[in-house]
């Protein structure tokens, strides 16, 4: 229940840490949503504000988070809660059709790490919901409009393509 | 390596691909300007998350569907049909007369026999975590007695009983949709809020009105749904002010109960 989540909210310290990270990151976060909704300021606003929301919703997780890492969680939030507002919208989630090879002779890991960012949006979406921000196969399924059997296929699926990939090459 | 160690490596692996994505685009971010809606809502977000946060879980879906109900409202009201939400509910309220005027939906008083001054109540199916935080007895002026649970998280999170025997009480047609109801099978009436009307100038709030943007009414915080019901021993009126919907609501009213001792 969303009570639980909040609980970790409720001390002035965690308010103001919240407070510093909304001030801290804000920028950075509308640049993100602006890249999902070009020329439409107002949804890339919706975008920021509905990821803040989901940041104070898993808030407990920041202490887990490395200080370099926190951008990133946060661009994943925004990241997908800009599919989830494009899907709400009727808009096509564009496919991240990446034309640049994989890195030649790179080690396993940053060749897995390529592979993510090849990935179709809408299967990467489901990883990072999952893995990065740690939702529930519920908020998931919510988020991108699919069954939760839908999305822990997807998930499954994904997480064993990365594994393979790491370990083969 | 264990399973928790793969979605370790998994995670790891999906945050450098995020830095390499984005590493750029964060780094050159420009300064954003928010617009005057943005403000707004930042504002009220920051002053109290934990319970913006929750308003938003709790009323998104009830925006949706007082939406889809007015929308139907619109539409049956074309056609000169009478609905059960108009404002012209039939309802029977002994001892009270029940006036719908301009602004308000009234309860007067009517010739109620005997004084309550002393009678105390409670609400005996309360939902978990609150519990009486306040009491305010009835005075020399005021016929009424009223009960403020809370449950110690927000302003907003009150459930407020009062019962009423001589006087009357308003709820403010702007604000609220009146819907039959039903409490111990004897008549009842469910408020709903509604939103506020975007030119009403409310006190206590910090009004911005945007000739731009519309959706300025938004930001005022939300006030709770209202039900009204008589005790047809006593004839007294109860009302009872939550921030819950009509089932839960009538399920209040219906444990509540006279504390004898």
């Amino acid at each position: 229940m969303l009570v639980f989540y909040l609980a970790a909210l409720e001390n002035e310290g965690e308010r103001r840490q919240f407070s510093e990270l909304y001030t801290r990151y804000y920028c950075q976060m509308a640049a993100v949503a602006a890249r999902y909704f070009p020329g439409d300021p107002a949804s890339a606003e919706d975008a920021v504000h509905n990821a803040f929301l989901q940041v104070i919703k898993h808030f407990s997780k920041i202490s887990e988070i490395s200080r370099d890492e926190i951008p990133f969680w946060l661009v994943s939030i925004v990241k997908n809660e800009s599919i989830t507002l494009r899907r709400k919208h009727r808009r096509l989630v564009p496919l991240m059709d990446r034309a640049e090879p994989a890195a030649p002779g790179g080690e396993d890991y940053m060749l897995t790490v390529e592979l993510i960012r090849q990935m179709p949006e809408a299967y990467r979406a489901a990883l990072e919901m999952r893995f990065v921000e740690e939702r529930s196969y519920q908020e998931i399924a919510q988020a991108l409009g699919l069954s939760e059997t839908a999305v822990k296929s997807r998930v499954s699926r994904g997480r064993t393509l990365l594994l393979r990939q790491l370990e083969e090459g | 390596m264990t399973e928790q160690e793969q979605d370790a490596l998994v995670r790891q692996c999906l945050l450098d691909a995020l830095r390499a994505d984005w590493a750029e685009v964060l780094a050159q971010a420009p300064e954003a300007v928010p617009s005057p809606r943005q403000r707004r809502r930042m504002n009220a977000m920051l002053a109290d998350p934990v319970g913006y946060a929750r308003r938003r879980s709790r009323f998104g879906w009830r925006r949706v569907l007082h939406t889809a109900a007015c929308a139907a409202l619109v539409c049956l009201v074309s056609l000169g049909t009478l609905l059960a939400v108009s404002p012209t509910i039939r309802a029977e309220f002994p001892n009270w007369v029940r006036e719908i005027t301009h602004f308000y939906f009234s309860y007067q008083a009517d010739g109620l026999p005997a004084d309550h001054s002393g009678d105390v109540y409670t609400i005996a199916d309360l939902p978990e975590g609150y519990a009486l935080a306040r009491d305010y007895p009835p005075t020399e002026k005021r016929h009424e007695h009223t009960w403020l649970y809370r449950n110690g998280a927000g302003e907003q999170d009150v459930i407020e009983l009062a019962c009423v025997w001589e006087g009357s009480r308003e709820i403010e047609r702007d604000y609220y949709d009146e819907e039959p109801a039903e409490v111990h099978g004897n008549d009842a009436l469910f408020y709903r809020f509604a939103g506020f009307h975007p030119h009403r100038n409310l006190p206590g709030y910090e009004l911005f009105y945007d000739q731009e943007d519309d959706a300025w009414m938004e930001e005022l915080d939300p006030w709770g749904n209202i039900l009204v019901w008589t005790d047809p021993n006593t004839g007294m009126l109860f009302t009872l002010y939550a921030y819950f919907d009509k089932d839960d609501m009538v399920r209040m009213a219906e444990s509540v109960t006279l504390v004898t001792e």
